[in-house]
């Protein structure tokens, strides 16, 4: 292998720590022997270790505490606590094809569409937004960065 | 699937998103120095880290009652985590942009004045911090999860919802991107 293919191993599989024992072997025994790629990878070390190394903060000690306040302030407001049952979707889908069967059947008559549930707004939205993504296997909080991922 | 992590069962979280608190601090105990030092990293600022780690467990607790057992709990809460730390970073930095843009450059840039004439000197922190902030969001968000986080290219890529190769190929170029970086400024000093 000459040295720009052991540059490349060096800055993927080896320094992300996923490389056969095989691969590592013959990249380690060229950097005994090769000044330039000894020091390419020094070089590539130097800027990786401040991460492996970085210190791990504490959680602060009020994080906690301002979770469960704002849990409960919502709960009080009443944002949280209607439970919405799963199956909703499909059970709101067949009342709309058995509404539309009913309603082609007495074609002339007018329909009232009964109200099927009636939901927290936020919840609604949430619920629904969940079965979406689901569905389509897309995250829509991640629309943002897919966006950028394609056009810039 | 059972990927369930040893101490948060499928009971704890089936209790949790019924709006059991008891249950719920225990998934937050478990994950809370994880999502608090992910936040930190990404955010690189202390303060939009404690919001940002607020801001994914009240969207956990939000959304328990729809999550799946078909999925790792473990990765479902990472991606929020994550989602959170970089929305916010984006954010952010559109904030500092405008913010710069309405200084004139002025010539010691503290990447530069840090490395220049203290970078022996400067803490290890320090030197993460003007490191990370250096790098694009999504970028810095690959870096921390494998060189701060230990995770796998494949974790980051569920974390983040991205293909393994793009997440290779992100770490790749942050690496190459600090690198030469760092050899601008060895040549200054020079
Ligand atoms: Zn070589």
């Amino acid at each position: 292998m000459n040295c720009e293919q052991i540059q490349d191993i060096l800055l993927n599989d080896y320094l992300n720590k996923e490389i056969s024992p095989e691969q590592k072997k013959v990249v380690d025994e060229h950097l005994d022997q090769c000044p330039t790629c000894m020091e390419f990878f020094n070089h590539a070390t130097e800027v990786i270790l401040p991460m492996e190394t970085a210190q791990k903060h504490s959680v602060p000690d009020d994080d906690w505490q301002n979770i469960k306040n704002r849990i409960e302030t919502q709960k009080e407001k009443g944002t949280s606590i209607f439970h919405f049952p799963k199956p909703i979707l499909p059970l709101a889908f067949a009342a709309l094809l058995l509404i539309s069967f009913f309603a082609a059947r007495e074609f002339a008559e007018t329909i009232k569409p009964p109200i099927v549930c009636v939901m927290e707004h936020e919840d609604a939205i949430l619920y629904l937004t969940d079965e979406f993504e689901e569905f389509m296997g897309t995250d829509f909080e991640n629309e943002e960065y897919f966006l950028e991922e394609f056009f810039l | 699937m059972n990927n369930m992590d040893d101490l948060i069962t499928q009971d704890i979280i089936k209790k949790a998103s019924t709006g059991d608190l008891d249950a719920f601090e225990k998934i937050y105990r478990y994950y809370a120095g994880f999502v608090f030092n992910v936040s930190l990293r990404v955010t690189n600022d202390r303060e939009t880290a404690k919001d940002v780690s607020q801001e994914v467990f009240l969207t956990v607790y939000r959304k328990l009652k729809n999550f799946r057992f078909d999925s790792s709990f473990k990765t479902w809460l990472y991606r929020i985590a994550m989602n959170t730390a970089i929305n916010t970073a984006k954010k952010e930095s559109k904030i500092k942009e405008k913010a710069l843009k309405s200084h004139i450059e002025e010539p010691g840039k503290p990447w530069q004045n840090d490395v220049n004439k203290h970078m022996d000197q400067v803490d290890n922190e320090q030197r993460l911090n003007t490191l990370l902030s250096k790098l694009q969001v999504q970028e810095r968000a690959c870096m921390v999860l494998k060189h701060i986080e230990g995770l796998s290219c494949q974790d980051i890529a569920d974390a983040l919802k991205m293909n393994v190769n793009t997440v290779k190929t992100k770490l790749r170029r942050a690496r190459e991107k600090l690198m030469t970086l760092r050899k601008d400024v060895v040549k200054n000093e020079l």
